[in-house]
C-alpha cells in the first residue's frame, strides 16, 4: 500500500496562458509543467516560476512524493474541495486577482474553513500593502494555520521560495535535502533543529552571510553539531541560575538579586536548553526563564 | 503636553540608530524589514500612540493593568513572554516625544514570531531611548530600559528621559525599573 502524497495547491491567476491547457478548473502537475517549459509569459513572475520549478524538479516530486496543483482561480480550488475531489495539505495562496479586485479575505476564509488542518501561505507580489486589520479579526482563529509572504523577499538568507520549500520539505521527511541561498543543504533533524523556522531564528543570530560561509565550510550539512560550531563564533558567555531555570549573558549584580548565584554553562549545554527561538530570545532580552 | 524642550532634548543624549549601543552585535543590517514598517495596512500604524498628547494609549481598548505582583513576576522572568506581552507596551523616545505601541499587537509580516518591535514605531529610524512600560490601576507607570534596539541608555541621559516621562505624565508616579548596572 502506498502512502498519500503530500497535497500542495497554488492559487495564482498568473500561470501563463498555453493553449492546450485547460486552465478552467484544477491544473495538474503534467500541465504545469508544460507551461514551465514553454517558459513564455513569466516575464513579470519569475518568483512564482522559480517556486514553481524548485517544486517540480525536487527528488521528494521526482520520488511520487508529492502531488501538486494549480487553481488559476480561488473558486476552482473551492470546488474541488466541495466535491472532495482534491484536499491539499498546504494552498499556496496569491492575494491578487486580475483588474477586478475579487474579495479575496472571504475566498481565502471560505477556503481555511472548509479545509479543517490545511496550512496557508498568503504569497504576494504586495505582502506589505495587504489591508491585514481588513481580516485579522476574522483570521485570529486560524492564526497558527497562515504566514505571510512577499513573492521573492530574501530578506533572509533562505527566500520566499525556499521558505515555502522547505515547509514543505520538512512536512514530507525527518532529514530532506533543502535550499538555502540558492545552495543544497542535508538538514539533519534533531533536537534544537527540526522546523523551517529554525533556519530564520539562526539567520536572526547569525546573519546570511556568516550562514553561508558557515555551511560552505561545513558541507552543506545542516545539524546541531554544525549549528553549534556556526554559533561559538558569537563568543557567548552565558550563565544560569543555580536551578537552572533562568538563562542570562549578565552575571551582574541586579541579576544575582532577582535569580540567586549565577554559574557559567557551556554553550553547547545552553544551545541544547534552550533551542533556537530562544537563544533569539536571549540575545534580545539579555535574560530569559527557561521552562 | 507639547514636544521636548531644547533643554530636555539635550539631556537625552544623542539620537541613535537602531542596535547602535547594542553590545552582542547586532547592526541595522539585521533589521527586517518586518520590523521596519508601521503602515496602516500591516495594521500597526494606527496603533501607535503619541504620548506627547498625553492620557493612555487608545490601543487596545481595554489596557491591562499590573499589580505589584504581576510586576515582580515580569521582573523576575515568572511570566511567560507570551503574557506579559498583554500587559508591556514598547516606548520610544524621539526628537517629537514619547510614543507607546502595546507588545501584544500582531505583526502578521514577522515570519519568526509575528512581533512587533521598537523599529516599527521608528521605521527604523532615529530614536534617543526605548523599553518597556507597564500601567498599574493606582496611577503608577513602571518604566525600563528593555530595548536591543535602542536601550543600554546611560544612566546621566536615562535621568534625562525619567525627568520627561515624570512631566509627560504628570498624573501618574513614574517607577523607575532600570537596573543600574545593565
Amino acid at each position: 500500500m502506498t502512502k498519500s502524497k503530500f497535497k500542495i495547491c497554488i492559487v495564482d491567476d498568473q500561470l501563463p496562458f498555453l493553449k492546450e491547457v485547460d486552465d478552467t478548473h484544477l491544473i495538474g502537475s503534467k500541465d504545469i509543467q508544460k507551461i514551465v517549459v514553454n517558459k513564455g509569459g513569466w516575464n513579470q513572475e519569475k518568483d512564482l516560476l522559480y517556486l514553481t520549478t524548485l517544486l517540480l524538479q525536487c527528488e521528494l516530486f521526482k520520488k511520487g512524493k508529492l502531488e501538486i496543483k494549480w487553481a488559476k482561480n480561488p473558486n476552482f480550488l473551492l470546488n474541488a474541495i466541495k466535491n472532495e475531489k482534491y484536499l491539499p495539505n498546504l494552498v499556496i495562496y496569491d492575494w491578487e486577482y486580475g483588474t477586478s479586485f475579487m474579495v479575496p479575505e472571504d475566498t481565502l476564509s471560505e477556503l481555511i474553513e472548509s479545509l479543517g488542518r490545511t496550512f496557508f501561505f498568503i504569497y504576494s507580489a504586495y505582502a506589505q500593502n495587504i489591508p491585514i486589520h481588513l481580516f485579522k479579526n476574522i483570521f485570529d482563529n486560524y492564526a497558527d494555520r497562515f504566514q505571510v509572504l512577499l513573492k521573492g523577499d530574501s530578506s533572509y538568507v533562505t527566500n520566499s521560495e525556499e521558505i515555502i520549500f522547505e515547509y514543505i520539505a520538512l512536512r514530507v521527511e525527518k532529514n530532506p535535502t533543502i535550499k538555502i541561498g540558492g545552495m543544497d543543504v542535508h538538514f539533519n533533524s534533531s533536537g534544537f533543529l527540526s522546523d523551517y523556522k529554525d533556519i530564520l531564528y539562526l539567520d536572526n543570530l547569525l546573519g546570511r552571510e556568516a550562514i553561508l560561509k558557515g555551511l560552505m565550510k561545513l558541507k552543506n550539512v545542516l545539524s546541531e553539531e554544525t549549528i553549534s560550531n556556526m554559533l561559538d563564533n558569537l563568543n557567548l558567555k552565558i550563565y544560569s541560575s543555580n536551578n537552572e531555570s533562568v538563562i542570562t549573558l549578565d552575571d551582574v549584580k541586579s541579576n544575582q538579586k532577582l535569580f540567586g548565584p549565577l554559574k557559567v554553562i557551556s554553550n553547547n549545554y545552553a544551545y541544547k536548553k534552550l533551542g533556537l527561538k530562544m537563544l533569539k530570545e536571549l540575545i534580545e532580552n539579555g535574560t530569559v526563564k527557561v521552562n | 503636553m507639547a514636544a521636548p524642550t531644547l533643554k530636555e532634548l539635550k539631556s537625552f543624549g544623542e539620537l541613535i540608530e537602531p542596535f547602535q549601543r547594542n553590545t552582542r552585535g547586532k547592526t541595522k543590517s539585521s533589521l527586517k524589514p518586518a520590523h521596519a514598517i508601521n503602515s496602516y495596512e500591516s495594521g500597526i500604524g494606527d496603533k501607535i500612540f503619541d504620548a506627547t498628547n498625553d492620557g493612555m494609549p487608545h490601543h487596545p481598548k481595554k489596557i491591562n493593568l499590573v499589580t505589584d505582583e504581576i510586576i515582580s513576576q515580569i521582573e523576575s522572568y515568572q511570566i511567560p513572554k507570551n503574557e506579559k506581552k498583554l500587559y508591556c507596551f514598547l516606548w520610544l523616545l524621539n526628537k517629537d516625544g514619547l510614543k507607546l505601541l502595546w507588545e501584544n499587537v500582531e505583526n502578521l509580516l514577522d515570519q519568526e514570531d509575528r512581533e512587533v518591535k521598537h523599529t516599527n514605531i521608528t521605521e527604523a529610524g532615529l530614536a534617543f531611548h526605548g523599553g518597556e512600560l507597564f500601567f498599574t490601576n493606582d496611577n503608577r507607570i513602571f518604566v525600563n530600559n528593555k530595548s536591543d534596539r535602542y536601550g543600554d541608555s546611560k544612566s546621566e541621559h536615562w535621568r534625562g528621559v525619567i525627568a520627561y516621562f515624570k512631566k509627560t505624565y504628570n498624573k501618574y508616579q513614574i517607577i523607575d525599573l532600570k537596573p543600574d548596572d545593565i
